[in-house]
């Protein structure tokens, strides 16, 4: 759509819209060939050159005055449109620039993620190593307050098991009454809590064989029964 | 033929371009040349446009037999190419008690293996490499023993080492449960040796409910490596490992110069995260289990017994707070077990109870209104049951016992009798009530259901001898089971161990609710439980109970003895001198907390703590009401008549 080297008669912008004023008077026109130029016709269209011409120039004119209202607000945009390469070596250049910063920044980025994963690594390690001092303490302190191992603790610092405490119970009017009879509790290794000396039944005789406190055996009254 | 004509309109075309130089054809002359073109160029440019799409279609195929068809193959080629996958543990639960104190949990280890062939191989060459070398095979295995000796102490000896390291064999494992730090250290010195991950079960108690928690150990049985894992053989970690075990999950890394040991750092990806196992929490109480098992273990070996066992459980909601047999294994040190360490016999072995099993007549007669505590029962000296002639345990000619008195003072006679009244189809009805010859369901492995003669094979004489705890067996727990009912009101609640799991993510998973099952009423329940409370009487005369060091001070101890012969194993018949010594008691009987039942295996009844578990009862009561702070009872228990002249 550039026009032709015909332009050169424009001279910026001024120019342009001088002419473009008196454009409207010919644009009902356009199209139509002008009723006094026709003297030397083409064979195909029926114009001259010349008339091609002039017809080229006006088209071009009814083009910029097309573009005439976006003329003003153009000013600030000159900025922004100065951005786009207008030629293409400096397009080549933006391009080479911009792969340079997409390669360098591609770099950047790798070299960080494998240096994060070099730390990541590390972290892990360091992890690791923590959990497992973790998993230890862990396993000391839940052996060290098992109940075997206090109860051998206990011992060791000579310690006996209290057997039956004596308890004093409060009364509603305030009196106390000791439940039990206070005992001096004695070594894990006396004699068992005291088992009475056997009583037999008062007035019965033991059945031979049989435990006399506690419980009679059944009599078995059917031995053949055994294995059941 | 065509192929004449085209070149021929060739050099004419071709002879007009060269006229023309480098201007291009007008619109015109191209008209021109296609019109005239619909011969021999075309053909040949069909031919070879015909090629190319044939190339393209074949390419095509290809593209689609490569991307659909084959894709899946293909990619996993090239991943297994590029990758590997690293297996991730899945870590094992722990096994708690009530108040959360570890019975058993899993700790992280490592296991030292060497490929023997490699390493040899290797040094072989480097001896030929580097003949003027002092180092070869030898020396580098002697110094791996010492080091992996000093780094590992208590593990294996630098001669135990180097023993393995002389094996013939092409690969051998050389220490196990090394701490990973350790290992890492060591594999670092002497790259030969591989690290394997594995994990560890740590006890922390040691025999400390071992029966019930049971043992786990690494398992390699499965050919697939990535399935090694920690397995339970024994107990609770068997039957529940399930839960207790997880699932292993998968990893993958990308690894470089095909070499599976070259790992790319940053990588790594998981394909499926591991599950950790869920934990389980028991309602054992391992302050309370330690305290029964000592006890018990101390009173079997006072009492030359061959064994006991002994269970504490909840009045009202029937879970296990101690379960333990007087022997039993260290997990930790599993080699020394004999299989009779590692038997739980308080679930697995059934016994004739004796006289503990009169509460059931007690029950019934109750229950069915045939007597009350205070009616006065005449008992001969001896009775009549089909062919045999039942005597009680002591002479006595005809005596006027109360209710309470026969069973306080364990008269066979007398509950016979009580027994007749009742009817046989009543009695085995209660039988089934109780739970009698069912499994309990408490929660381990093994559980035996015990055995009670089916009805329809009674004879005359069964219904002599099951009143009297002959004739029939059953656990301990069930044995605990029948007072647990009358404890908690007639309800029968069927025993349980495990309370929860508690899965990874800390959420509690209560376990189902056990059955409960009404046996009698609250009353009869009530009236019972206080009835025998004159078990423990310690009156004058002949108003003495048959377990008056069962009592407590303060509180009121309901019970019952109980001496069951046992079959001798060379006779087949009953024995004269072994018996079960057993004894089951609530504590405190006016507000039931606990029922306790312990059984003595062929105790030496000559001792005075051979032939009653009374004073068993009696410590390990004293020591319930210290650790739950138990109120005392509202008073002392009331000394009723037993023997009425």
């Amino acid at each position: 759509m550039t026009a032709p080297a015909r332009t050169r008669n424009r001279r910026g912008n001024g120019a342009s819209r001088q002419r473009a004023q008196s454009a409207p008077a010919v644009e009902p026109t356009e199209g139509a060939p002008p009723p006094a130029a026709a003297p030397r016709r083409n064979g195909r269209t029926g114009r001259t050159t010349a008339a091609e011409r002039a017809y080229a120039r006006r088209a071009q004119r009814a083009e910029l005055l097309q573009r005439e209202p976006s003329a003003e607000p153009a000013k600030q945009k000159t900025k922004m449109r100065l951005r786009w390469p207008s030629s293409r070596a400096s397009f080549v250049l933006m391009m080479m620039g911009l792969l340079a910063a997409g390669v360098a920044a591609t770099l950047w980025l790798s070299t960080q993620a494998i240096a994060d994963s070099y730390r990541l690594e590390q972290l892990r390690g360091i992890n690791a190593r923590q959990a497992e001092q973790a998993e230890q303490l862990q396993r000391q302190v839940t052996k060290e307050e098992s109940a075997s191992e206090l109860a051998k603790k206990a011992k060791d610092l000579g310690m006996v098991p209290g057997g039956d405490p004596a308890r004093i119970v409060v009364n509603p009017d305030g009196s106390t009454t000791v439940v039990g009879e206070p005992k001096k509790a004695h070594a894990a290794n006396t004699a068992p809590p005291a088992a009475p000396p056997v009583a037999p039944v008062e007035g019965t005789q033991p059945i031979q064989g049989a435990p006399v406190e506690g419980d009679q055996p059944a009599v078995p009254v059917e031995p053949e029964t055994a294995g059941q | 033929m065509a192929a004449g004509g085209s070149s021929r309109r060739g050099t004419v075309a071709n002879g007009r371009t060269r006229s023309t130089g480098r201007r291009t054809y007008s619109a015109g002359t191209r008209k021109a040349a296609a019109k005239r073109g619909n011969g021999g160029t075309r053909s040949r440019f069909s031919v070879v446009r015909i090629l190319l799409v044939a190339v393209m279609v074949i390419a095509g195929l290809k593209l689609v037999q490569v991307q659909v068809f084959e894709a899946g193959d293909l990619s996993a080629a090239a991943e297994r190419q590029r990758t590997k996958t690293v297996d991730i543990p899945a870590p094992r639960g722990a096994i708690m008690d009530r108040d959360g104190a570890k019975l058993a949990f899993s700790v992280e280890t490592r296991a030292l293996s060497v490929s023997l062939k490699a390493m040899r191989k290797s040094w072989d060459e480097f001896k030929v490499k580097n003949p003027k070398s002092d180092q070869n095979f030898e020396t580098q295995v002697s110094a791996a023993a010492k080091y992996i000796a000093e780094k590992a102490p208590g593990k294996k000896t630098e001669q135990e080492l180097l023993d393995l390291f002389h094996r013939p064999d092409n690969f051998t494992y050389l220490v196990d449960g090394l701490e990973p730090s350790v290992a890492d250290d060591i594999v670092k010195k002497f790259p030969e040796l591989r690290s394997e991950q594995r994990a560890a079960r740590e006890y922390p108690g040691g025999t400390l409910a071992s029966n019930i928690v049971g043992w786990a150990a690494w398992n390699m049985d499965d050919p697939d490596v990535s399935k090694h894992n920690l397995r339970g053989r024994i107990g609770l970690e068997s039957s529940r490992d399930n839960d207790l075990a997880g699932t292993p999950g998968k990893r993958m890394v990308n690894t470089a110069q095909g070499n599976d040991n070259v790992e790319i750092p940053g990588t790594e990806r998981d394909l499926q995260p591991a599950t950790a196992g869920s934990s389980l929490e028991l309602s054992i109480d391992s302050d309370l289990q330690y305290d029964l098992q000592s006890k018990l273990a101390d009173y079997v070996a006072q009492s030359h017994a061959k064994g006991g066992s002994a269970v504490i459980l909840d009045a009202k909601t029937a879970e296990v707070y101690a379960l333990a047999n007087d022997k039993t294994f260290d997990p930790n040190d599993i080699h020394d077990a004999t299989p009779e360490m590692m038997n739980n016999k308080a679930v697995s072995s059934p016994y004739e109870l004796g006289s503990v099993n009169k509460l059931i007549t007690a029950v019934g007669a109750i229950d069915a209104g045939i007597a009350k505590p205070d009616s006065v029962i005449s008992v001969p000296g001896s009775l009549q049951v089909a062919d045999k002639v039942v005597h009680d345990a002591w002479n006595h000619g005809t005596q006027n016992f109360t209710m309470t008195g026969i069973f306080a003072k364990s008269s066979n006679i007398g509950t016979l009798l009580l027994a007749q009244q009742l009817g046989e189809d009543h009695y085995a009805d209660l039988l089934k009530r109780f739970g009698l010859g069912q499994r309990t369901g408490i929660g381990l492995p093994g559980e035996s259901p015990g055995v009670v003669p089916p009805r329809k094979q009674w004879s005359g004489t069964t219904f002599g001898n099951l009143p009297i705890g002959q004739g029939l067996s059953m656990t301990v727990v069930q044995m605990a089971g029948m007072y647990q009912a009358i404890a908690n009101g007639g309800v029968r609640v069927e025993p349980r161990i495990v309370k929860a799991k508690i899965k990874p993510d800390g959420t509690r998973v209560d376990e189902p609710a056990p059955k409960s099952y009404v046996v009698v009423g609250p009353e009869t329940a009530k009236t019972v439980v206080d009835m025998m409370r004159a078990v423990t009487q310690n009156g004058k005369g002949q108003n003495k109970g048959t377990a008056t060091t069962a009592a407590l001070e303060g509180y009121q101890i309901s019970g019952k003895t109980g001496t069951g012969q046992q079959v001798d194993p060379r006779t087949k018949a009953y024995s004269d001198h072994l018996y079960n010594i057993t004894f089951a008691g609530i504590l405190p009987a006016d507000h039931p907390r606990f029922v306790v039942a312990i059984r003595l295996d062929a105790p030496d009844t000559t001792l005075p703590v051979g032939h009653s578990a009374a004073p068993l009862f009696h410590d390990i009561a004293s020591y319930l009401t210290q650790k739950y702070n138990l109120p005392l009872s509202d008073g002392p228990t009331p000394v009723v008549p037993l023997v009425v002249n």
